[in-house]
């Protein structure tokens, strides 16, 4: 019986021969990704998860105080006893060696988070425990500060012992944990966090729809032109696009301030007063029309690319059979671009409420988002990297979920720019 | 879309009711980037049209911030920094882009999605967040108040853009120039600079200079995160003046962009 295989020339199975090459194409695939991959794992995702990290971490008391959090161990917070005398000497040994190292002030600093009054406790405690030397340690603190001799500042101490924490996550929501470890709501004038949060979500829905209003007309128009019409319209949606973001939010700025050109050309019309010129900045108002302004191209290229591929006959296909025109356009023309509706929306929302820049110079105290909060505990007064590491946290859990919805709806391939 | 003949009157009054809506959107879109300009030739150091500027009167237009700008050290370096910064970054994010973008455009990558979807992620995730992460971790791995930790930043944030044009320009590619030029005796680096580089040019260029023309923008985090920056940045130094708006020199953001629509 002959062999039925089909063979290569080199009389390899043809199978085999097959298999082969696909695996060297994927392998060749893999490898000509994998210099940006290692690369942007480096230089991008690490970070994140760095941030990640940092947004629970609080190893901070443990590695500062070893001493007194080993002693502390045994002590029942919920007593109304002080720690014994052991926890005092070990304190008294931690604070000297954290104001040598001068690691005593970062301590501080963490703790006054849950107890204002820690960090200048720490700081005035670090100058004067350099000359105690022996016991009685409990009175010499005491005698240093009262707030040694109360049983709270103690339970602070040992609440923040785990080197893990969800404190950050937790005044992140506007939520804190007493001391019997119940988890409540904080007091009303503590929250602000929930409402900065829907303010953003609210703030970008409106900019969304506002991209909508304005960039549904705008697309159909270049997606119906002559392209030699629509290509030279198109340089007037490219090139804002293409300016660089401050630029843009200044001239803002410029037109919409109480002396700026809309309120001079308001004024010299007469529709308004010279005296009580239009506040149009640093409120709301003017956050969301520089941002819809700056994310107006987003979704006008989504649009113009899928309505280019409606053909133009579906419309006369639905006048011929008597719809009239605002019918045939509301039940022909729209379905059939509900996708680039999607996919424009969800760009433009993801866009926007993790928006920094604009609201950051024309926001003003109440159009502010929940990204310039994060960057106050960054590099502001108010420093806290964990609480900013946090937001910053739930924002990306926020916008990943719609990344994934626009996967979902669009697929990433399918993504264009212009 | 020009009227039909059996238009009606109905329709043709929203014709150009449609025509006029368009024009307005237009003008919301272009207005805001030609207001600046002239506004970089006012004499006092606010950022309105003073009534001099108005009249036409030459007193009240001067090109002292263009002078300033030339001749403040300050502004030359930040200057300097950005463009240094924009052609290393840009050189980066551009190769690496345009590799990964072939690997990822050919049918037997796998795990597509996944992978395409972690190297348009610096485009989507916050720029807030990309930006205190990496200033926390680069500080950590002592990058942090360097060029090189400025420009791998803004190489990351910029390979999205590249990724994105380069996969879009290589649907378009015909597979089968590949193959004959093999089968023409070629190996595959030669192929890629005498076949493939050619032909998608166009978007590797277009995908490298998107981002190095935002670098302003992005050169942003690394003021919202401090001191990372080792110079002064033109768009960091431009954004602080624009808060404090004690320092005149910010008018000279209409210069720049100006540069910028010329480019």
């Amino acid at each position: 019986m002959a062999d039925t295989t089909m063979t290569t020339a080199d009389g390899i199975p043809l199978k085999v021969s097959l298999r082969k090459a696909l695996m060297r194409q994927k392998l060749r695939a893999l490898f000509l990704v994998a210099p940006l991959f290692f690369f942007l794992f480096i230089t991008f995702v690490l970070p994140i998860l760095d941030m990640l990290f940092r947004s629970v971490d609080n190893s901070i008391v443990s590695d500062i105080l070893p001493r007194t959090v080993m002693v502390l161990e045994e002590w029942d917070p919920d007593s109304a006893a002080l720690p014994p005398e052991a926890a005092f000497e070990a304190m008294v040994k931690d604070i000297q060696d954290g104001y040598e190292e001068k690691t005593i002030g970062r301590v501080g600093r963490r703790l006054n988070f849950e107890n204002p009054g820690m960090s200048s406790l720490f700081r005035k405690s670090g100058r004067r425990t350099k000359s105690i030397e022996e016991a009685p340690y409990k009175d010499a603190l005491i005698a240093i500060d009262d707030k040694w001799g109360e049983p709270e500042t103690w339970r602070v101490i040992k609440k923040l012992s785990p080197t893990i924490t969800a404190s950050y996550f937790l005044q992140a929501m506007d939520l804190q944990e007493t001391v019997d470890g119940d988890i409540t709501w904080q007091p009303d004038d503590y929250r602000v966090y929930l409402n900065l949060f829907w303010r953003t979500l609210v703030m970008s829905g409106i900019i969304t729809g506002l991209t909508i209003i304005l960039g549904y007309p705008v697309a159909y128009l270049l997606a119906t032109l002559p392209l030699r019409t629509s290509n030279l319209l198109m340089i007037l949606v490219l090139l804002p696009f293409w300016t660089s973001l401050l630029v843009r939010t200044t001239s803002w700025i410029a037109l919409l301030q109480t002396q700026g050109i809309l309120n001079d050309l308001f004024v010299f019309l007469g529709l308004v007063d010279d005296d009580n010129r239009l506040q149009m900045i640093h409120n709301q108002f003017g956050t969301i029309v520089a941002m819809t302004h700056i994310l107006l191209p987003f979704m006008i290229l989504p649009l113009y690319s899928v309505m280019k591929t409606i053909p133009p006959s579906y419309m006369r296909a639905a006048r011929s059979m008597g719809a009239n025109p605002a019918l045939a356009f509301v039940r022909v023309y729209m379905p059939n671009t509900v996708s680039g509706v999607g996919a424009g929306s969800i760009l433009v929302f993801i866009l926007a409420i993790g928006y920094y820049i604009t609201p950051a110079l024309v926001g003003g105290r109440t159009g502010t988002f929940i990204s310039n909060y994060i960057a106050t505990y960054i590099s502001g007064a108010a420093q806290n990297w964990g609480l900013a590491a946090a937001l910053g946290i739930i924002l990306l859990a926020l916008v990943l979920v719609l990344y994934l919805l626009y996967d979902k709806i669009v697929g990433i391939d399918n993504m264009k720019l212009g | 879309m020009s009227l039909p003949a059996y238009a009606g009157p109905g329709e043709t009054i929203w014709y150009y009711t449609y025509r006029g809506i368009c024009a307005l959107i237009f003008t919301f879109l272009i207005v805001p980037i030609f207001v600046i300009i002239p506004l970089s030739f006012n004499a006092e150091p606010y950022f309105t049209f003073t009534p001099e500027m108005l009249s036409f009167d030459p007193a009240g237009y001067s090109l002292k911030w263009y002078e300033e700008f030339f001749t403040d050290s300050s502004w030359r370096n930040a200057v300097i920094n950005s463009f240094v910064i924009a052609v290393c970054a840009t050189l980066i994010s551009t190769t690496l882009g345009t590799i990964a973008a072939l690997g990822l455009s050919q049918s037997a990558m796998p795990f597509r999605t996944a992978v395409m979807a972690m190297m348009i992620s610096p485009m989507i995730v916050p720029l807030i967040i990309s930006a205190a992460g990496m200033y926390f971790f680069y500080t950590r791995i002592g990058l942090g108040s360097t060029h090189l930790g400025v420009i791998l930043a803004h190489a990351a944030l910029g390979t999205p853009f590249v990724v994105i044009t380069v996969t879009a320009t290589m649907v378009g590619f015909d597979r089968s120039l590949i193959r004959a030029s093999n089968n023409l005796g070629a190996d595959g680096v030669t192929t890629f600079f005498k076949v493939i580089v050619p032909l998608i040019l166009p978007g590797v260029i277009s995908g490298g200079l998107l981002p190095s023309s935002r670098l302003s923008m992005r050169s942003l985090w690394c003021c919202s995160s401090g001191r990372l920056s080792s110079g002064p940045f033109r768009g960091r130094c431009s954004l602080e003046s624009v808060r404090k708006s004690d320092r005149p020199s910010w008018l000279l953001l209409p210069f720049w962009s100006a540069s910028q629509s010329a480019c």
